[in-house]
């Protein structure tokens, strides 16, 4: 009788052991998403400035974000908050054309990114005298390629701000009415600081002036401009090297006007204008300005170079 | 009390021809109340088949067993298990202990058959005879690290848990030693007299006679029982 | 009867060698049966479960099993690398999404797997502690290699050599763990997880060292010939990317032509699929894959061998099952004393008979309880067990 009681239980139990699975497999790919407001993040300032813009007024428009940078972007190295950043962001607006060396070195989802540059790759200027290194035979490799300061030109411009209009539009159609009239605005604002440019760059018809940092090529190029770079730090003063270097470069290329991309040392400044140079500073934009926006800044560029123009006299230039 | 009347016992051979039986006849005896008796008589008369038929493990062919009153000729199996228990404590030749039981568990074995009482009283009980055999320091003790004497001892005290009013001995003091066999014949004729228990124990010592009240000869009280009969 | 039960029990207790010889050669009899049969369906669930999820997988034409073992479980293994180029082309068509896996490397025994951050939503990986992989170099590990190395995040953890002597070739890297998944039960739980250009850079394919333009390179550079800076081998290379140097971390080469070991495609319905299966079946490269159908072939073999060990096993239960019935008889034959005694004392044949049948009976109890608790912690540990072999 108790054998049998026994048997029977034990039964039970090595069948409830055996028995259903009562542990899924949690396989199951992706993940319910909520509905949330869109969020785009720019890599630089100008690319923030255009899409604000474009988006101003509109209330479905996404949420934009320019991360605090301190410097150039181009040479930033995201921290971890930052890059959690980026890789929520529906959209990540590049400016392309290299700008963005550090997405080399970042883990983000590809499809999120916005290349407002990948239309115009046949307008990019590539650069020149970069030094490349190798290991052996494997080949060479470069660590520069085209300069990407195409903000610069206000009609490369143009286009950048269409590719973000485009993106902003699908995040968010109700508003692609108000987003191209934006855009619209935008475009004629970009046009006219183009035209005010073109004047006061007419005035030095050909004459040399030289840069301080090969960081104007597609404004060089855009207007015509007869420049050669030097590799010159607003806030260092020259080595003797350098000064040597600038003379022989005077020797073909006689400037009489530089080009900072901020006010330059003093002393610098005096030294120049010792030497027959005259220093002004065009302002890259390429990080969020003291005051003011992008566009106030170009015009205040725009501003100082043709003072600086008046001031020399033309037959200075 | 214990009395025997016109008994007759068969019991089957084991020679090639299965069918031959053969059996003893035992005359009427009586073995009064609370009286110490001795069971003597050559081997093979029959001493311990009378033991087996007063203990009820064996039936008898005729007549009749009665035990205090108790006609155990008549009672069934299960009957005569439970007269066992209650009424009747053997001590065996051979100690016949448990050997995967403690001291205390093995004189409380007919506890453990029966089931029958609190089994706290019961232990108590255990221990009390156990100490009143001087063997209150081997309580929780395995009977394989016991001295012989002192197996017989516990066995004694099995017998004497439920204070049956028979006592039956097989020879206890078969494997003793000569100073341990006094001892336990002592021991048993003095639990008989404490509880005024019917001893009646089988011995091949004479020296031992003279510690009970009577001694009864199977070659007075029993002839072999002829095939026709 | 309760006293015929404990006089069993004693018994058992007290030959407790050959009571335990006995209990254990039961339990295996009852154990073995039921734990293959329970590896067996359980792994092939899980199996099924993870290659039912994964709809295809790209890879280099060979062995399909070796593809799908290593892409699902990251067997240790690696089928025929592919060129990232494949993934490139594969993304461009828009028939799917594609998730770059690269599972060759180890740290220990956990295969570092290079992916893109779409495998995480793909297997519903969740973070647990810490956060997501932001930099090159940095790791997120999977619950089980937390908690096996003691670690979390803000620790590192180092890639393995792919041999002892592999002096000129793949050497350790030091990784920061920035996170450690949630518990999937799956094999995500025993892998590390790197951005796939991590796992390039354990493959040698890129790497950080001071900026050779710089004068200060000194005796590292080989010769400067106009703007071509050659490095000797003196060159220091970082072992270590952090945010100080990890801008100096480049790769040599066209990233078209680095390497993947699979390609998890993921298209939105049949109709992509399809139509990507129609591109990739005359590949002379390529193979695109089904993982479940994959794995039902193997798992057909695997319940023939099944069905062949448990009849093995049988065969040798109803052995097992006849020495047992002789110890038990021997047993009752060495115990004929004690119940005769028993008897003699006033058991009756019933008490006997519940004593013999407890001794067989607590026996079989025991066995049968210590093969269940065998068998729950069998399934238990059982996806672990599989899974460990799996990445062997």
């Amino acid at each position: 009788m108790i054998l049998i009681r026994t048997l029977l239980i034990s039964v039970a139990l090595l069948s409830a052991a055996c028995g259903g699975d009562d542990r899924q497999a949690s396989d199951q790919g992706g993940s319910a998403t909520e509905p949330k407001k869109a969020l785009v993040v720019t890599s630089n300032y100008p690319l923030y400035f255009f899409a604000s813009r474009i988006a101003e007024g509109v209330d479905v428009a996404p949420e934009i974000i320019f991360p605090d940078i301190d410097g150039d972007p181009t040479f930033w190295t995201p921290g971890a908050e930052q890059i959690q950043l980026l890789q929520s962001a529906d959209i990540v607006i590049l400016n392309g054309a290299g700008a963005e060396p550090w997405l080399d070195l970042i883990t983000i989802d590809q499809r999120r990114l916005l290349d407002t540059s990948a239309n115009i790759t046949d307008r990019l200027i590539p650069l020149e005298d970069t030094v490349a290194h190798q290991h052996g035979p494997e080949g060479e490799h470069s660590h520069q390629g085209t300069a990407f300061t195409t903000w610069l030109d206000p009609h490369l411009a143009i286009v950048q701000s269409q590719v973000v209009t485009e993106a902003l539009i699908k995040l968010a159609p109700a508003g692609e009415q108000q987003l191209r009239e934006n855009m619209a605005g935008l475009e004629q604002e970009l046009i006219a600081l183009d035209t005010k440019f073109a004047e006061v760059f007419a005035k030095l018809d050909g004459r040399p002036v030289l840069f301080s940092h090969p960081v104007y090529q597609y404004m060089q190029h855009r207007y015509g401009i007869n420049g050669e770079s030097l590799h010159w730090e607003p806030d260092q003063e020259p080595t003797t090297s350098a000064w040597i270097d600038l003379q022989q470069m005077l020797a073909s290329h006689p400037a009489t006007i530089m080009i900072w991309e901020d006010e330059p040392l003093t002393a610098t400044a005096t030294r120049l204008s010792d030497t027959g140079i005259t220093s002004v500073s065009l302002r890259t934009v390429a990080n969020r300005p003291g005051q003011g926006d992008y566009l106030s800044e170009m015009h205040e560029n725009v501003r100082r170079i043709a003072e600086t123009f008046a001031t020399h006299g033309a037959h200075q230039l | 009390m214990i009395n025997v009347s016109e008994l007759a016992f068969r019991y089957r051979g084991h020679g090639p021809d299965r069918s031959s039986t053969f059996g003893m006849r035992v005359e009427d005896f009586t073995v009064p109340p609370g009286a110490s008796t001795a069971l003597v008589g050559p081997s093979g008369s029959g001493k311990t088949t009378l033991l087996g038929l007063i203990a009820g493990t064996l039936r008898a062919a005729s007549g009749s067993v009665i035990v205090n009153d108790q006609a155990i000729s008549n009672f069934s199996d299960s009957e005569l298990g439970r007269y066992r228990i209650r009424s009747v404590g053997q001590v065996f030749q051979a100690f016949e202990l448990l050997g995967y039981l403690t001291v205390t568990e093995n004189v409380m074995l007919p506890w453990y058959i029966s089931g029958s009482g609190r089994k706290a009283d019961i232990r108590k009980r255990a221990v009390d005879l156990l100490r009143g055999v001087g063997l209150e320091s081997k309580l929780n003790v395995m009977p394989g690290e016991l001295s012989q004497g002192e197996q017989q001892r516990v066995a004694v005290c099995r017998a004497m848990l439920n204070n049956p009013p028979v006592l039956l001995a097989d020879e206890p003091t078969g494997n003793l030693d000569q100073e341990n066999k006094q001892n336990v014949v002592d021991l048993l004729v003095e639990q008989a007299t404490r509880n005024n228990s019917t001893l009646l124990m089988v011995t091949h010592d004479e020296s031992l006679l003279g510690k009970f009240d009577s001694v009864l000869d199977m070659r007075h009280i029993a002839q072999p029982l002829n095939r026709q009969e | 009867m309760s006293g015929a039960l404990f006089l069993g029990w004693r018994y058992l207790a007290h030959h407790r060698f050959k009571s335990g010889i006995l209990i254990a050669s039961i339990t295996l009899m009852l154990f073995l049966p039921a734990a293959t049969r329970l590896l067996v369906e359980d792994s092939a669930t899980a199996l099924t479960a993870r290659a039912d999820v994964t709809p295809l997988i790209l890879g280099a034409r060979g062995s399909e099993l070796e593809l799908v073992l290593n892409t699902l479980y990251f067997h240790a293994e690696s089928p025929a690398e592919i060129d990232n180029k494949a993934f490139i082309e594969a993304q461009s068509t828009g028939l799917a999404n594609f998730i770059p896996i690269h599972s060759r490397f180890r740290s220990q025994a956990a295969p570092i797997v290079g992916t893109s951050l779409d495998y995480f939503n793909f297997r519903g990986l969740n973070i647990t502690e810490g956060r997501q992989m932001g930099l090159l170099g940095e790791c997120v590990i999977g619950a089980n290699v937390a908690a096996r190395l003691g670690l979390g995040a803000g620790d590192s953890i180092i890639s393995s050599p792919e041999t002892v002597f592999d002096i000129a070739g793949v050497y350790p890297l030091r990784m920061t763990i920035a996170g450690v998944l949630d518990s999937a039960g799956t094999a995500d739980d025993d892998a590390v997880f790197v951005d796939v250009r991590t796992s390039w850079i354990i493959q040698g394919l890129g790497h950080g060292h001071t900026d050779l333009a710089e004068p200060e390179a000194g005796a590292a550079v080989l010769s400067r010939r106009d703007n071509v800076v050659t490095a000797n081998a003196s060159l220091t290379q970082y072992a270590e990317i952090t945010p100080e140097n990890i801008s100096a971390f480049h790769f040599h080469g066209s990233d078209e032509t680095f390497p993947l070991t699979s390609i998890i495609a993921v298209p939105p319905d049949q109709k992509n699929a399809t139509l990507l299966r129609g591109r990739y079946h005359d590949s002379e490269l390529l193979q695109l894959v089904l993982p479940g159908k994959v794995l039902d072939d193997l798992l057909e073999t695997v319940f023939a061998v099944q069905n062949y060990v448990i009849l093995g096993l049988a065969i040798l239960s109803l052995a097992t099952v006849a020495v047992i019935t002789l110890v038990f008889l021997l047993s009752q034959q060495l115990r004929k004393g004690e119940f005769h005694t028993l008897s003699r004392i006033g058991a009756s044949r019933g008490y006997i008979s519940v004593l013999i049948t407890s001794e067989i009976g607590f026996v079989f109890l025991i066995s049968v309880l210590l093969a269940a608790g065998l068998t729950y912690v069998t399934r238990y540990y059982a996806m672990q067990i599989l899974q460990s072999f799996l990445t062997l």
